[in-house]
């Protein structure tokens, strides 16, 4: 009997959980996961903390959703060198392995916006902790008037269209806790336009004006001014707010990776955006937020990824497509998708009721998908196939 | 050993309904997914429907009869063709003469007297 393949994958999210039980069932590979919690979270839960107060579906027990036969260490993940194929541990040991995936996620930095830190500590987030969430979940419903605006600092942000849903669903409290009419709300983005693509834009740019929202474009924030309650952007706007939220900056994992030059400046890992292949390197793969190949940070770009390396390793020439499927919650029962591949910029996917249910659904299906892709994938490649960009753009223009 | 996998997959199975309990225990404890649920399916109209339901089903019944699907296939295959003709054609425009011409091919003819007939039973309906 042939000796087997040691597999290791550092971190337990989406796309490291759903890597891991795919590899299990293959008998060539022996797999290892290290997480440095022994909790997966479900980031997108975050949004439901801070705009409903509903923890349910926050984190389950890492060991819970592998399958049997994944080795799992609850560690700290300290420097991996590529070179000598060594992962090394806070607890001090070493892992050595024959191929590795880095899928560790991202660091939030709340300090790389100057006065980010203090601006969570008073009002929170829905990017970094429960705790921040809950702060938001408070300030929202509490707040009688005045201005509450959402500011994005890092375009490239977890979870692409989640400050507009943050401003819509806030919008959905204040209407519901009859206060609305008292309180200015107000998105501040660096583009252009509301929403980055100009396709989707068309849609979200709608929604934004029938609910009255206001809209500030080319406004990157760069400092806040806690005393004075303003916002400052790179492009020299200034506004002013009663409570904020400002998207923080998204950095690469505290991980120390050898050689140098693997990273880019921000910490990420550099890999190619087909084969998750980090550049130079036949047994190391990047995918989900952690990796420059991930076109969206979203766990659904993360679990495409895994199915690829998973495939790729098998002796597949399978290659990353850039689908991306961000479910988009608009508040009052009505949501859409961000559906867009590397050939094809986001469809115009009206809201509806449908989609909202498709999000939810799936949003209580994550914890089996994560678990069984035996029983998802197959499922999962007949809607992605039905609903690719291709087909979208052909049926909606 | 045979046994114990036996024992450790009756148990995988067990755990797997639980967790698919549990999925749908969320799904139902979801009051926005159900008021979503509820806006797909409660309209005026959907009630008009179910009221009308035994009629609908009749219909539908008179319908899939296998004499009247081929009936209808053969309307829709007739019609396919016709447009298919009229596309290779162009926009031909015929001259009153080459109408009256027409008018005297069997199957124009044919065609005509079915249409009439057709027309009359719906000039009949009170």
């Amino acid at each position: 009997m042939s000796k087997k393949h040691k597999f290791l994958i550092v971190g337990g999210g989406a796309g490291g959980a759903i890597l891991a039980n795919i590899l299990v069932a293959n008998k060539e590979f022996d797999v290892t996961l290290i997480n440095d919690t022994p909790n997966h979270y479900y980031w997108p839960q975050l949004l439901q903390i801070a705009f409903r107060g509903d923890y349910s579906n926050l984190y389950r027990p890492l060991g819970s959703l592998l399958a049997k036969g994944v080795n799992l260490l609850t560690d700290r993940v300290e420097k991996i060198d590529l070179g000598n194929r060594k992962v090394s541990l806070k607890s001090g040991s070493e892992v050595d392995y024959d191929y590795i995936t880095i899928a560790p996620g991202i660091t939030i930095d709340h300090e790389g916006i100057a006065g980010n830190e203090k601006l969570v500590l008073q009002f929170g987030d829905f990017y970094s902790t429960p705790e921040n969430a809950s702060k938001v979940y408070n300030v929202i419903n509490n707040m009688n008037n005045g201005t509450f605006v959402i500011s994005v600092g890092d375009p490239y942000h977890r979870c692409p269209p989640s400050p507009y849903e943050g401003i819509l669903l806030a919008d959905e409290v204040f209407r519901m806790r009859g206060v609305r009419e008292n309180v200015r709300l107000v998105i501040a983005v660096p583009y252009p336009r509301p929403y980055p693509a100009e396709s989707f834009n068309e849609i979200i740019e709608a929604v934004l004006k029938e609910r009255g929202i206001e809209v500030m474009t080319f406004f990157t924030a760069d400092s806040i001014d806690v005393e004075k309650k303003t916002i400052t952007s790179l492009e020299g706007e200034t506004i002013s707010y009663d409570a904020a939220i400002v998207v923080p900056m998204h950095k690469g994992p505290k991980i120390e990776i050898k050689p140098e030059g693997v990273t880019n400046e921000d910490g990420l890992i550099v890999a190619d955006k087909f084969t998750n292949q980090v550049s130079g390197y036949d047994d190391a793969f990047a995918i989900g937020d952690a990796s420059t190949s991930a076109n969206a940070k979203t766990g659904v770009t993360a679990h495409l990824q895994a199915k690829v390396v998973a495939r790729r390793v098998m002796g597949f020439d399978a290659k990353n497509t850039g689908r991306t499927n961000c479910p988009t919650e608009i508040g009052f029962e009505m949501g859409t998708f961000v559906i867009s591949d590397y050939e094809h910029p986001p469809a115009k996917l009206r809201p509806s009721v449908f989609n909202f249910i498709m999000k939810r659904l799936f949003a209580d299906a994550y914890w089996d998908i994560v678990r069984h892709p035996e029983f998802w994938d197959p499922i999962f490649d007949v809607y992605f196939e039905n609903t690719s960009p291709e087909i979208l753009w052909k049926i909606l223009g | 050993m045979e046994e114990i996998n036996e024992v450790e997959l009756q148990s995988e199975s067990i755990e797997r309904l639980l967790n698919i309990v549990e999925m749908l225990n969320n799904i139902l404890k979801d009051s926005e997914l159900i008021k979503a649920f509820s806006k797909l399916v409660v309209y005026e109209e959907t009630f008009l429907l179910i009221d009308r339901l035994p009629q609908i089903i009749k219909l539908l019944e008179k319908i899939s009869r296998p004499e009247i699907i081929d009936k209808l296939n053969l309307i829709l295959d007739k019609l396919s063709k016709a447009i298919e003709e009229s596309e290779k054609e162009g926009k031909k425009v015929y001259s009153l003469s080459q109408l009256l011409e027409m008018l005297s091919q069997p199957e124009v003819s044919k065609g005509l007297s079915l249409f009439l007939s057709v027309v009359k039973a719906l000039g009949s309906l009170e």
